[in-house]
């Protein structure tokens, strides 16, 4: 196990720049993800931590050494392919014991090793079997078993879960923690799906264009997104723009769209233009409770019914539709007026200088 | 069963192929067989009867055994020969993004282009007595005499290895391109460098292209019939060129269908072996 550093990374592809100066340092046996959306380089990185790509600047260590000019297949890293890339050729054996026999373990502990790696994915029985003779989620596993068996200082996964159907995808995503934790491996895994960001990591790198938009821990990176981009990929968001009118008690009083008044906690000089992220399920409807700073009358212009949840789409006085999620113990139809209310710390004054993206 | 409707359908869009196949070439082998049991007459040609002369002398008369031989031998070091210069071609144009990979290619494929009889000329000149080849040897000092290079077995290889390498190469250029990068790139993560990426991975997942591209070579090389004809001369004699003279020169038909007969068994042996060897390949893939 090691820590990860990358310090300065570049890529040009070009006049493309595919990944523009990122710097991260990762903790051993921590797990964090690479989260933004597609082409935004966070595979690129990845690839460039295993060695498959070469950086044009910037640094790569793994356990404090500079590996940065080291060829893939010095770097004893574990990496999982999205499209798992497992050797047609070879049975699901002689595809985990590729990496040993590449070291030259002995033969006795060849069989031993990839059979401890088989029974950790819970694959045993398989050996004999060949990749296409697996569904997606053993091929998954196998490749799974392939990259951690030779005990590589830090395992790299690439959208490891998005070829699954979804409910496999839940059941590997508990699977892959499990894993993560009890080899208390260092890990470092590249996602789209901020969800998958959020549930499975220690620490989410949020990615656009090139650059780290912000890293954190998940409720930090929920809590607190460092900008707008952040508030809108991570979690469903309402944003909008809004004018400060004046300040009391630590609450900034502000006009929204449409003229709508708005209450939020932050400090801001009057006549400010400040954007605001308003998560779907903190828009609450009903009773509105006496601390609430915001509260408003709407109609429900839309309602989706989505088993435990509704997502509704609400238009208030002046225009102004923000979308709202509520537990489905209540639900209003389409064309019903209901109070929507929210807290002044609800909603998150996002930073002034990127309100333009 | 659905299976069943698959295979229907299978058949039903292969078979303007397999009818030509019938019509083209299965029937005109299978007649083939009834005169090469026939005896020869001199000046009339075919005759009455039937014996299976044609074969036995085929089989064991030095002559010929040495020319089934030399045109198997061929086949075998033409194919070896175009696998071993156009794997590291194929492999280079496979894999290289290179904006030059369209000119390779074409280069490649130029010989294909120009005319058979042009293409083999063109080697007459460069391999005969006072050829280019050996006017270089002899001026450069490297030979005293001029060197035999044409009317043998080097001619034919290297005029045979020349027409037929883009055969080669295009077949492994298919099949090559086909592999994965990212099962290599995985070989490479799991601490394999390029020699063991190669041996382990590339070598093993372009088999079949190597077997298919070797069965094409192989076919090709020994019914190539212009080339050995002209390289080969009067006096060195393959299989082919033997057919063609026993039919045309010396209406000897009967003796020309036996030997055309042994080749196409010969071929169909090798295509049986080349598939039973893909079999077992698939088998452990």
């Amino acid at each position: 196990m090691a820590t990860v550093s990358l310090r300065g990374l570049t890529k040009r592809y070009g006049a493309a720049v595919a990944v523009a100066g990122v710097d991260l340092a990762i903790a051993e046996s921590e797990m964090v993800a690479l989260v933004g959306p597609s082409g935004c380089g966070k595979t690129t990185v990845l690839r460039m931590i295993a060695g498959l790509i070469e950086p044009d600047a910037g640094q790569v260590l793994i356990g404090g050494a500079d590996v940065t000019r080291a060829p893939a297949h010095k770097r004893n890293l574990g990496l999982v392919f999205q499209s798992y890339a497992l050797f047609p050729h070879l049975s699901v054996f002689e595809n985990v014991a590729f990496g040993l026999r590449r070291r030259r373990v002995p033969e006795a502990e060849i069989g031993r090793r990839v059979s401890q790696a088989l029974a950790l994915v819970r694959l045993e029985g398989f050996e004999g079997r060949f990749p296409r003779q697996l569904s997606g989620g053993q091929q998954q596993r196998v490749a799974l078993a392939r990259a951690v068996v030779t005990e590589p200082r830090v395992l790299l996964l690439d959208e490891p879960l998005s070829n699954l159907d979804a409910g496999l995808r839940d059941a590997m995503r508990v699977e892959l923690r499990r894993l993560q934790q009890s080899l208390g491996i260092t890990t470092i895994f590249v996602t789209h799906d901020q969800e998958e960001a959020l549930t499975l990591a220690d620490r989410v790198a949020v990615m656009r264009a090139g650059r780290i938009e912000q890293v954190g821990a998940p409720q930090e990176v929920y809590e607190r997104p460092a900008n707008a981009f952040v508030a809108g990929f991570v979690g469903r968001t309402n944003l909008l723009d809004a004018v400060v009118v004046g300040a009391a008690d630590a609450l900034l009083h502000l006009s929204g769209p449409g003229g709508v008044p708005l209450v939020v906690r932050g400090a801001a000089p009057p006549g400010a233009r400040v954007r605001l992220a308003l998560r779907h399920e903190k828009l609450r409807l009903g009773d509105a409770p006496p601390d609430a700073a915001n509260v408003h009358l709407a109609e429900v212009a839309l309602a989706a019914f989505a088993g435990a949840q509704c997502q509704y789409l609400l238009r208030l006085p002046g225009g102004l539709e923000l979308q709202a999620e509520a537990p489905s113990n209540a639900v209003f139809p389409r064309g019903a007026q209901v109070t929507a209310w929210w807290t002044a710390d609800d909603m998150i004054l996002l930073p002034a200088e990127t309100a333009d993206a | 069963m659905p299976e069943r409707r698959w295979d229907l359908t299978g058949l039903g869009l292969l078979s303007p192929l397999l009818l030509l196949l019938l019509f083209a070439f299965l029937l005109p082998v299978a007649a083939l067989i009834p005169t090469s049991l026939r005896p020869y007459v001199a000046g009339t040609g075919v005759g009455e009867g039937l014996t299976l002369g044609h074969y036995a002398k085929a089989l064991t008369d030095s002559f010929y055994l040495e020319i089934i031989l030399r045109t198997v031998g061929l086949g075998f070091v033409v194919t070896l020969l175009t696998l071993v210069i156009g794997y590291p071609l194929a492999y280079v144009l496979a894999r290289s993004t290179s904006r030059w990979r369209h000119w390779l290619t074409l280069l490649v494929v130029f010989p294909l282009l120009l005319n058979l009889v042009v293409r083999t000329f063109g080697w007459i000149a460069l391999l005969a007595r006072r050829g280019l080849v050996n006017q270089w040897l002899i001026g450069l000092g490297l030979a005293e005499e001029p060197l035999r290079l044409m009317f043998n077995f080097t001619g034919l290889l290297i005029g045979l290895t020349h027409i037929f390498l883009p055969f080669m190469v295009l077949v492994l250029v298919a099949v090559i391109q086909n592999i994965p990068r990212e099962v290599e790139d995985a070989a490479r993560t799991l601490g394999a460098g390029f020699w063991a990426v190669f041996a382990r991975v590339t070598l093993p997942l372009s088999a079949p292209g190597i077997l298919s591209g070797s069965i094409l070579v192989f076919v090709l090389t020994i019914s190539a019939l212009v080339t050995p004809r002209l390289l080969g001369g009067p006096t060195y004699k393959v299989m082919s060129t033997l057919i063609y003279e026993q039919f045309l020169q010396l209406l000897n038909w009967p003796a020309g269908s036996a030997m055309a007969v042994v080749m196409t068994l010969i071929v169909l042996a090798l295509i049986l072996l080349g598939t039973r060897l893909a079999r077992r390949w698939e088998a452990r893939a």
